[in-house]
Order: C-alpha cells, then structure tokens, then sequence
C-alpha cells in the first residue's frame, strides 16, 4: 500500500506520494514576481526560506485564471534542489492507495494535465489522480 | 579510516596555507638572505611535511621534501648562498609540493607526476656544496644523517636554534640601540622556536604516535594568534550567517510590532533585542572576514616570477594588509586582483634600459593599498610605469572596431581609458601570452561588478597607472533603498543609486521631455534616459503617476547612469540577500530578502534591467564612458538625435553622440573675438556658432533667434568635432529621438549631412564639420596646430 497526499485543483482530484511532500499549509502573503511566467505564483517566505510558487490551475490548464486568494492551499515539496509550493485550491487527507488499482489516466483529461497525471488510482467512489511532480519540479520553468 | 581521512584534510589544510607563507618568505629571503627567522620558518614548514607524508606513506612528497630539506639545511649553515638559481630550484619544489597536495586531495594519492628531475637539481645544487666541504666534519656528518633519517634531524634543529639564539642575543652579538625593537621580534620568534621543537621532536621520535598535535604546532605561522584560535569548518560559519540573518529579520518584525504599541517594556525589550542582534550580526560577519593578505601573500612570488619571465625589475610594497573582507568576497576577487597585478607588470612597469632612459630608477614599483571606505573596500593596484598610451590605445580601438575614425579625435582623457575595459580590447593577447590568457581587463571589470563593486582607472602618461576597485565587505548583507511600484516593494541595492529626485509638478527646469518612447530628464544639465519601473516589469500602464510627482532613482550601470521612475521611495535599510526561488531565471532580480513583516522582496538588478530596456546599452549620454560598439551596430539604421527647434519653427537635428552638455548661456555673457562669438565656459574660452545665422530658415521670413522678445539666456548644445570642443546656439531643444534611418532625403545646401522626416517634418541633419568650417574656416586648422598653424 502506498500512502498519497491529497488535494484538488478545480475539480481535479490529485494525489502525490506523501514521501515527497515536506507539508502542507495555508498561507496568505505572496509576492508576485513581475515578467515570470504565468504559472510561477510567486514566492512565499517559509520560515526564512524563499519559495517559488507554482499555480497548479494554471499549471494543469483547468480551465480558469488562476486561484482565488483566500483560499488557497501550499504543498510544499522538498528534493535535493530545494522546496518548491504547488498552490492548490483546498487540501484533502492522506490516503492509503493501492498498486493494484492504478490505471492509465481518463481519456477525459486533456492538454497540459494529460501530461502531467500519469495515472489514476481507483478510490471507492472515485478516480485519484497520480501526478507526476518530477514533470511538474523539471518543467514549471 | 575516517580518523586518516581527518588527519589527511587536517595535514592539507595546514600545508597549503604554509606553502604560501613559504612562497614570501623565499623572496624575502632572497633579498635578505641574513632573516633567521623567515628561514626557521621554511625549514620549519618542509620538515614538517617531510615528516608527516613518512607517516602517511606519501613516497613521493617525502622524496621531494627530503632533497628540498637537504638543500635547506646547507643553507642554514651557511655553506650554500641563496643564489637565483638556488632559489628558483626551492621555488619549483614548492610548486612540486603543491602538485602533490592537490593530487592527493582530488585523489587520495600522488598522481603520476615525474619529480626526478626536480630532484635531481636539488641534488645536483646540494652536491656542489658537500664536495666543497668534504672536509668539514660538521657539514658531513648532517648531510649524511639528513639522508639516513628524518627522525635525526630534529635534534638538529634544535641544536641549530640554540647556536641561532646566541647571536641574535643582544649580549652576544650586541646591535645598535636603535634595533632593540627588531631584536625583540627576533627574540620572540626564537623562543618561539624552542617552543615548536620539542613536539616536532615527539611526534617524529615516535614515529607514528598522532600526526595531528606535529601539525598544530605548524599553525604559528601566525605566531600569537596560534593558540587562541581555532578552525571551524566554513559551513557551520555559512549556518550561523543565515541564522544571524533569520535573527535580523525576526527583529526587524519585532521593531515594526513595538511600534504600534504603548507597552513600554515591551518596548525597551525590543530595543535591547535590537542593539544586541546588531552586534551578533557584526560579530558573525567578522568571523567570516579575512585579512587580504591572504590573497596577497601570494603576489610576491608571483611578481618575482612574472618579473623575471618579463626580463623587469619591480618592487612590491603593500599597504593595508590588515583590511578584512568577507571570505566569499575575497575568492570572488582573487582572480581579479591577480590580472591587474599582471597587467601592471606586463604592460606598466618598463624594462630596466628604458626605465633608465626615462630617468627612472631601474627597478619599477608595484604597489597595492587596500583600506575601508564606507561599507566598501578601496583596493588600489598602482605601479610607477608608463601609463596608458593613448595613441597605442586608439590605434588598437580603431583596429578591434570599438571605436569609429570620426568619434576616435572627440574622446577625451577619460573616454580613451575607458576603452582598455571594453570586450575585445585584450592588446596582451597578441604581444605576450601572458597577460591575457584569454582574459581582457572587460572580464576583471565584469567580474568586479557582478559582486557589487567598480573599478575604476587613472592613468598619468608615462609615469604610472592605477586601478582602483571598490568592492563591499559582504555579499551577504548589502544596504538597499526600497522602493515601491504598483503596491510591490523592490529592493535597489545602494551601490548602484546615484542620488534620488524628486520632482514636484515640472517646477523643476525643463521636467520630463517623453516623445518616441524615449524619456529623458535634464539632471544639471546630463540627459538622463529614463525608464518607468512598471512598465519595464510588465504591469499595464494606467496614466497618471501619483499626485503629480516624480520620483526618480538615479542609478549607474555599467558605467553609464539612467534615472528609474517609481511610484515611492520607502526608505533605505539592511537586507539579508537570499537566492531567489527555484525555477526564476533571466529576469532583472539579483536576489530575493524578507522585509520586516515578513514579506518577500525582489531585489532589482539594476545592469539586467537597464539591459532589458536597451538605455543601457543603446542610448549613450557622453558624459559616460561610451560603448562604441554598439553605436557601431546600430548606428546602421537608426540613430539617437537631438531634436531642435529653429526660429521660425524649422527642424535640425544634431547627431547625439557628439553632444557633450547641453548648456544654457546668458546673452549677456556673449563675447566677440575677431568678429567670432565665443564665451567662456569652464575655465576655457568656447567658440560658439549661431545655426540660424550660418544656416538661416529659408521659406519664411528671415527671423533670428535674438528677435525673441522673451530671450534672456542662450541654449547652447557643446559639442566635440575633431577633439575640438565648440557650442552651437540653437533656438530650442525639443527632445532626443531615437531615429529611423532607412528613409532619409539627400541635402540640399552645404552645412547639412542628410533629411530624415521626423513627426512628418523635415528634419535637417546638421554636418557638423561643414557646418563649423561654413561658420568659421580656419577653425579646425587653428586648433590642430596650435604652435605651427601661422594663423
């Protein structure tokens, strides 16, 4: 059993490994960087570390401008080249997957997501989406 | 194993440093061969290494230190003087030392280098001596149990040290009184040998007991300080900066909490968190200082044998070596400091015969200063050699295509010097292949710049240059001015602003003239390029900047200044820099910070963004130094112009690169001499022509500037045409534009270069040679020959 980290971005129900995910938190000061691409957010300040910020609505091209202020989420990633917060509209829980339910990702799913989710994993009731944060980390420049 | 591991880092360390102090102290001791002390002290540092590879079966390294020791060791007794020769041979066996170290540093052992030459002359010159003195028992016997063991050469010293003591002994050996002072030194350094002794004797005695106490007693190469310091490892002074600077930024947002609040004590509280966090944070940056004579220490050797490979004479004096910088400053520099010192010794200091020819002494001087200034460092590299020859560095400017044959008569002193930075300059490469190596004076200044500092150069023909390059202490924690655009903070470092204006409704003189996109301020008289902040960062223009001000920060990059507008100037305080987030790259950022609350600042790089919108590159205001090169390239199809207005409402335009002030002239002050108006100007006479008069409107009635009933001061645009400075009295300044050539219309009488259509106006080009000659024809042939014109 693998264990994933939750969250939705539009309707888009997504999930990353937990052992890439240092935490999740609500933060409300970003700064935004002028002449950034459209996708870095913009950077926040974790405990004396600067993050960049990537919107992940507009990352995954689901179909709207960006998040909304108030309500936004920051999982932060951590890797050998530092931390990184995919913005995300509302976090879920952790949840207990299984392998065996893994699948290729909904014929649904078009454009930018398509190739950012490699997979689904089939929940009682619904599809968790498998994102593929090495895509995301390598490719939000 | 990873005690060895530490023994061996500990064991490299120690002797790279000593390598270095070795390296000065052979040239000291070349000149002053009778300095006991700096010989203790090499003999000191072989043995040492010597004795510790035995240990760590570094064959190689102990064969090299064996022979060097050896060769010492007749030194030492005064059976061998310190020749050139010999001193070169010492020299190649600390480079071969060096080698050794780094190979086993990179790879754990000694690499495949071929020492067996290297040992062979130090062999071949210990030879000279042992034959000389086969009869002398004393010699004998210590050459031989030099070469049986190193373990027996350290009673050796010993011995050798207390027959030293006695001569330098004031009683023994008494000195003038005047060199009770030098005596007390020498005394010091010899009790201070006995003290190294003994545990060099242990540690060697015993063979393989722990190299590491033998290694520490190698430390007081800086002698007083050696017991009460310690090594701390780089990193953990890297952690504690950055915890200084969280520190700072918690404080900060203390401060901003205190002050909305009536609590006195908590307010007293957060001032005596203030004072001490300040002082923390000195202390810590302290620790990361270093004296530059670290850097320099190795420039002795250096000169020695660039100066020999060059066939020159020089002296290096150093001053200020004590000036602390920050450790990451000092690598950043390094490189830097060590090209100047060999353009200095390349290209400034003459060879001996010519020196004599022009009545200098023999021996050139190379000297360097480093001293605070400021928050900032001055560095000074300076040598008593022929300066900077103009012609050779005109010549060599046309020649690489940095400058044009037209503007090469206009540049002044300033200007012409400038041109030795400019990429593509390097006129080393060709002469020597040592200076350059690829390197030009432009990378020194590149790399100078990129931490935050200038050079600068100052040049008297024929008797000296100097570099001056001003860097900050730390590139971790740089004052700022903060300003604000669109609601969003951003940060300018100091460094780069010039000064701050504030503009109240255009009251100020002629404001801000903006047509074709290019604003520009008259700052006393310089134009100033202007860029709008929001504008260059992509927020979409709404009209009207705030409450009818301006603010303007001024900011120099790259050697030419541009002015930036912003909504508001906050306020200047001390930043803590971080490294901007991932996945932002090639935009105008330097860094990030975080500000008091707790906010995330950009900080603006200023050179990127002056870049960015071309004012740097492209617009050249001629008080500065110009980039012909670029003029060059775009000076194709379009061209950057001043805009005039004629008495009765015709167009000129002058060509802007000629431009140096524009200047406004009272009437009053007209003068005439030989029926040509002039006034003076500056300490100097200007000639000055009417363009109305020498080129009058022709469609209209004749009208003259002087009508105007309203006229009390001229407007003047002073020029350099052919190294000939002259002013040209138009009737009204309108704007600099930035031109279009690729439609232009021929001339159609003298005194005109060309018509291009401006705002669908024809616009005449003024040539200003012809111009000047139609005004004035012996003007040119007067000021060339100033002595032999018969004029």
């Amino acid at each position: 059993m693998l264990q994933y980290c939750t969250f939705w971005v539009g309707e888009l129900f997504i999930g990353i490994e937990v052992s890439r995910v240092q935490e999740v938190l609500s933060h409300s000061s970003i700064t935004p960087v002028p002449l950034a691409p459209v996708h870095v957010k913009g950077l926040i300040n974790l405990r004396g570390h600067i993050v960049t910020a990537i919107d992940m609505g507009i990352r995954l091209d689901v179909g709207r401008a960006g998040l909304a202020g108030g309500d936004m989420m920051h999982v932060i990633l951590n890797d050998d080249q530092g931390l990184l917060s995919l913005v995300v509209d509302r976090a879920g829980d952790v949840v207990e997957v299984d392998q065996e339910t893994h699948e290729g990702p909904p014929e649904t799913l078009q454009g930018e997501a398509r190739r950012l989710i490699r997979g689904a994993f089939k929940l009682e009731g619904r599809l968790l989406l498998d994102l593929d944060v090495d895509y995301v980390v390598a490719l939000s420049g | 194993m990873s005690g060895m591991d530490a023994i061996i880092k500990e064991f490299l360390a120690e002797s790279s440093e000593n390598l270095d102090q070795m390296d000065q102290d052979l040239v000291v001791l070349e000149k002053d061969p009778a300095n006991q002390e700096v010989f203790s002290r090499i003999f000191r540092t072989i043995h040492t290494i010597k004795g510790t590879c035995g240990f760590l079966a570094f064959g190689k390294l102990e064969a090299v230190t064996h022979s060097g020791e050896t060769l010492l060791s007749h030194l030492r007794d005064g059976s061998l003087e310190l020749s050139p020769e010999v001193t070169t041979t010492l020299l190649g066996m600390i480079d071969a030392v060096r080698q050794l170290l780094s190979a086993i540093e990179v790879s754990g052992g000694e690499g495949d280098g071929d020492y067996s030459g290297l040992i062979a002359d130090l062999e071949r010159l210990e030879k000279k001596v042992s034959e000389k003195k086969k009869d002398d028992p004393k010699s004998g016997d210590s050459l031989g149990t030099v070469k049986s063991s190193r373990i027996e050469l350290v009673p050796e010293i010993a011995e050798d040290s207390t027959e030293t003591e006695p001569s330098i002994d004031p009683k023994v050996a008494p000195r003038k009184a005047s060199s009770s002072k030098r005596r007390k030194k020498k005394e010091s350094t010899s009790t201070e040998d006995v003290s190294t002794q003994e545990p060099v004797g242990i540690g060697a005695d015993s063979g393989d007991a722990d190299p590491v106490p033998n290694l520490e007693i190698e430390a007081p190469t800086t002698t007083a300080l050696g017991e009460s310091s310690l090594r701390v490892d780089v990193h953990v002074l890297d952690h504690l900066m950055n915890l200084v600077g969280e520190l700072v930024l918690a404080r900060n947002q203390i401060l901003r909490l205190s002050e909305g609040t009536n609590d006195q004590q908590f307010e007293a509280a957060s001032v005596r968190l203030h004072g001490v966090t300040t002082d923390l944070q000195e202390a810590v940056m302290r620790t990361r200082m270093q004296p530059i004579s670290l850097l320099w220490k190795k420039l002795p050797r250096f000169v020695r044998d660039m100066s020999q490979q060059f066939g020159k004479k020089v002296d290096i004096h150093m001053e200020g070596q004590d000036t602390e910088l920050d450790k990451a400053v000092i690598e950043a520099i390094q490189g830097s400091l060590l090209h100047l010192v060999r353009n200095s010794l390349d290209h400034g200091i003459e060879k001996p015969d010519l020196r004599r020819e022009r009545g200098k002494s023999p021996t050139g001087n190379l000297r360097l200063k480093a001293h605070h200034e400021g928050g900032n460092v001055l560095i000074e590299v300076s040598d008593d050699g022929g300066g900077i020859d103009h012609e050779a560095v005109l010549k060599r400017g046309l020649e690489a295509g940095l400058v044009s044959e037209a503007e090469a008569g206009s540049l002044d002193t300033k200007q012409i010097q400038a041109l030795i930075f400019q990429p593509g300059f390097s006129t080393a490469r060709r002469v020597t292949n040592v200076s350059g190596r690829g390197v030009g004076l432009d990378i020194v200044r590149n790399n100078i710049e990129a931490i935050g500092g200038s050079v600068e150069i100052h040049s008297d023909p024929g008797r000296s240059t100097s570099f001056r390059l001003k860097i900050p202490l730390t590139l971790a924690i740089i004052p700022v001015v903060l300003v604000a655009s669109r609601g969003q903070r951003f940060a300018i470092p100091q460094l780069s602003v010039v000064e701050l204006v504030r503009l109240d409704n255009e009251s100020d003189g002629l404001g801000i003239e903006d047509l074709n996109g290019v604003p520009v301020y008259r700052l006393r008289g310089h134009l100033l390029p202007l860029l709008y902040l929001d504008e260059e960062l992509g927020f979409t223009t709404s009209g009207e900047p705030g409450g009818g001000s301006v603010n303007i920060v001024v900011l120099q990059g790259d050697d030419r200044r541009f002015g930036l507008i912003v909504d508001a100037i906050e306020d200047s305080q001390e930043i803590v820099v971080k490294p901007l987030g991932r996945l932002i790259d090639g935009l105008p950022y330097a860094g990030s910070t975080i500000l008091g609350e707790g906010a995330v600042a950009l900080i603006l790089d200023v050179l990127r963004l002056g870049l960015k919108a071309g004012v740097v590159s492209e617009v050249r205001t001629h008080q500065a130094a110009p980039d012909h090169e670029t003029s060059v390239t775009t000076g194709v199809d379009r061209r950057t112009l001043l805009y005039v207005m004629g008495p009765a409402d015709e167009r000129m335009a002058v060509d802007f690169s000629a431009i140096d002030r524009l200047e406004f002239i009272p009437v009053s002050k007209v003068e005439r001499v030989a029926d040509l108006p002039v006034v003076q100007y500056r300490d100097e006479i200007l000639q000055l022509v009417w363009v109305d008069q020498v080129l009058p409107e022709r469609r209209t009635e004749i009208r003259k500037i002087t009508d105007d009933p309203d006229l009390d001061a001229l407007q003047v645009i002073v020029c350099t045409v052919d190294g000939q400075r002259i002013g040209l009295i138009v009737y009204r300044i309108m704007d600099i534009i930035d031109q279009n050539m690729d439609v232009t219309r021929p001339a159609s009488r003298e005194g005109i270069e060309t018509c291009v259509v401006v705002e669908d106006r024809v616009t005449e080009i003024i040539d200003l040679k012809a111009l000047i000659r139609l005004a004035d024809p012996g003007f040119f042939e007067r000021g060339l020959k100033p002595s032999s014109g018969g004029s």
